[in-house]
């Protein structure tokens, strides 16, 4: 290398051209910290919508199981209705079958107890 | 680094900024990396919270319903039994309708059978009254065998028959001063029993068939 200035503008030159090394190298540093920050910022508001996100998928399960649960009370209902219907046919049959005897059984107890 | 072409720095200045430059692209590689891996473990942390969030929300909500399904059946099966109930009872208080019809007309149809209730009727009042006087109320068209009945049971010398009772079947008996009444009306009967009768109807014509265990 060929120097072609003055000693001390030299030792200038060179004390100015590391400080602006320095200088480039806090910037990229302080670039990359905030770059760090958002990289951890994103990531936080990802882990506010991964809870919004389970928060959706346990919704829409309970409403599955919500559909499935009507549906099963809905059939109880109908199995309930139509043990009902029977129940009551075999009342009215016992009610035929057995009204003659059911009157003895009033008049007896008024009459003879 | 653009030194002037004129002015330019030493190989050592320039090995230096270089090295201050690698230092600072290293520093910056190492936080960027720490801030991806903090990232990372944020967002592990977070699926696995909201995977266990999840979870919860819905074992919770299962829980729920099974419980709504359990209560909706219960409530269901109670309307069902108490239609059910209500049905029999309407049936029994059909018949005990039909039953007060019929007692209406035993004094005619059924007369033996009336007669042998008279019967028993003063026999039991005789014994309540101690056989002591007594004025015992009838229907009018029950005189003749209410008298007949009295001489048959040899109490009829202390006893006074009124007929001045409207009455399906039956007698009122007061002793002499009062102090005691026993009104022994087939209404009456009928009225004072109806529980039992109801009760023994159910058991006689719905009695196996188990309405509780729905």
């Amino acid at each position: 290398m060929v120097s072609i200035t003055k000693p001390r503008e030299k030792f200038s030159l060179e004390i100015e051209y590391l400080m602006e090394a320095e200088k480039k190298a806090k910037s990229i540093i302080e670039e990359a910290r905030k770059e760090a920050e958002k990289i951890v910022l994103k990531a936080e508001e990802e882990a506010v919508l991964e809870e919004a996100r389970a928060d959706r998928e346990a919704d829409a399960e309970i409403k599955r199981l919500e559909r499935e649960v009507e549906s099963e009370i809905e059939k109880w209902r109908k199995t309930l209705e139509e043990r009902l219907q029977e129940s009551l046919s075999e009342f009215e049959r016992i009610i035929r079958d057995k009204k003659v005897d059911a009157v003895r059984l009033i008049l007896k107890e008024v009459l003879e107890s | 680094m653009n030194a002037p072409k004129c002015l330019r720095v030493s190989e050592t200045t320039e090995s230096m900024a270089g090295e201050i430059l690698r230092d600072a692209k290293e520093q910056v590689d190492e936080i960027i990396r720490e801030a991806e891996k903090k990232a990372e473990e944020i967002m592990i942390k977070a699926r696995k919270e909201a995977e266990e969030r999840k979870r919860k929300l819905v074992k919770q909500g299962k829980r729920d319903l099974e419980r709504f399904k359990e209560q909706e059946i219960i409530k269901m099966r109670i309307e069902f039994r108490k239609k059910l109930y209500e049905y029999a009872w309407s049936m029994i208080s059909s018949l005990m309708s039909d039953a007060a019809a019929a007692l209406e007309k035993v004094r005619v149809e059924q007369k033996e059978a009336y007669k042998s209730f008279l019967s028993r009727s003063l026999a039991e009042i005789s014994s309540l009254i101690n056989g002591g006087e007594m004025v015992i109320h009838v229907d009018k068209r029950d005189e003749r065998i209410v008298k007949e009945l009295l001489k048959s049971l040899r109490g009829d010398g202390k006893v006074r028959v009124v007929p001045d009772l409207t009455t399906v079947g039956g007698l009122v008996a007061i002793s002499k001063k009062g102090f005691q009444e026993v009104d022994d009306r087939i209404e009456t009967r009928l009225r004072l029993k109806s529980k039992v009768i109801r009760e023994k109807l159910y058991s006689f014509l719905f009695g196996d068939l188990n309405v509780g265990d729905w």
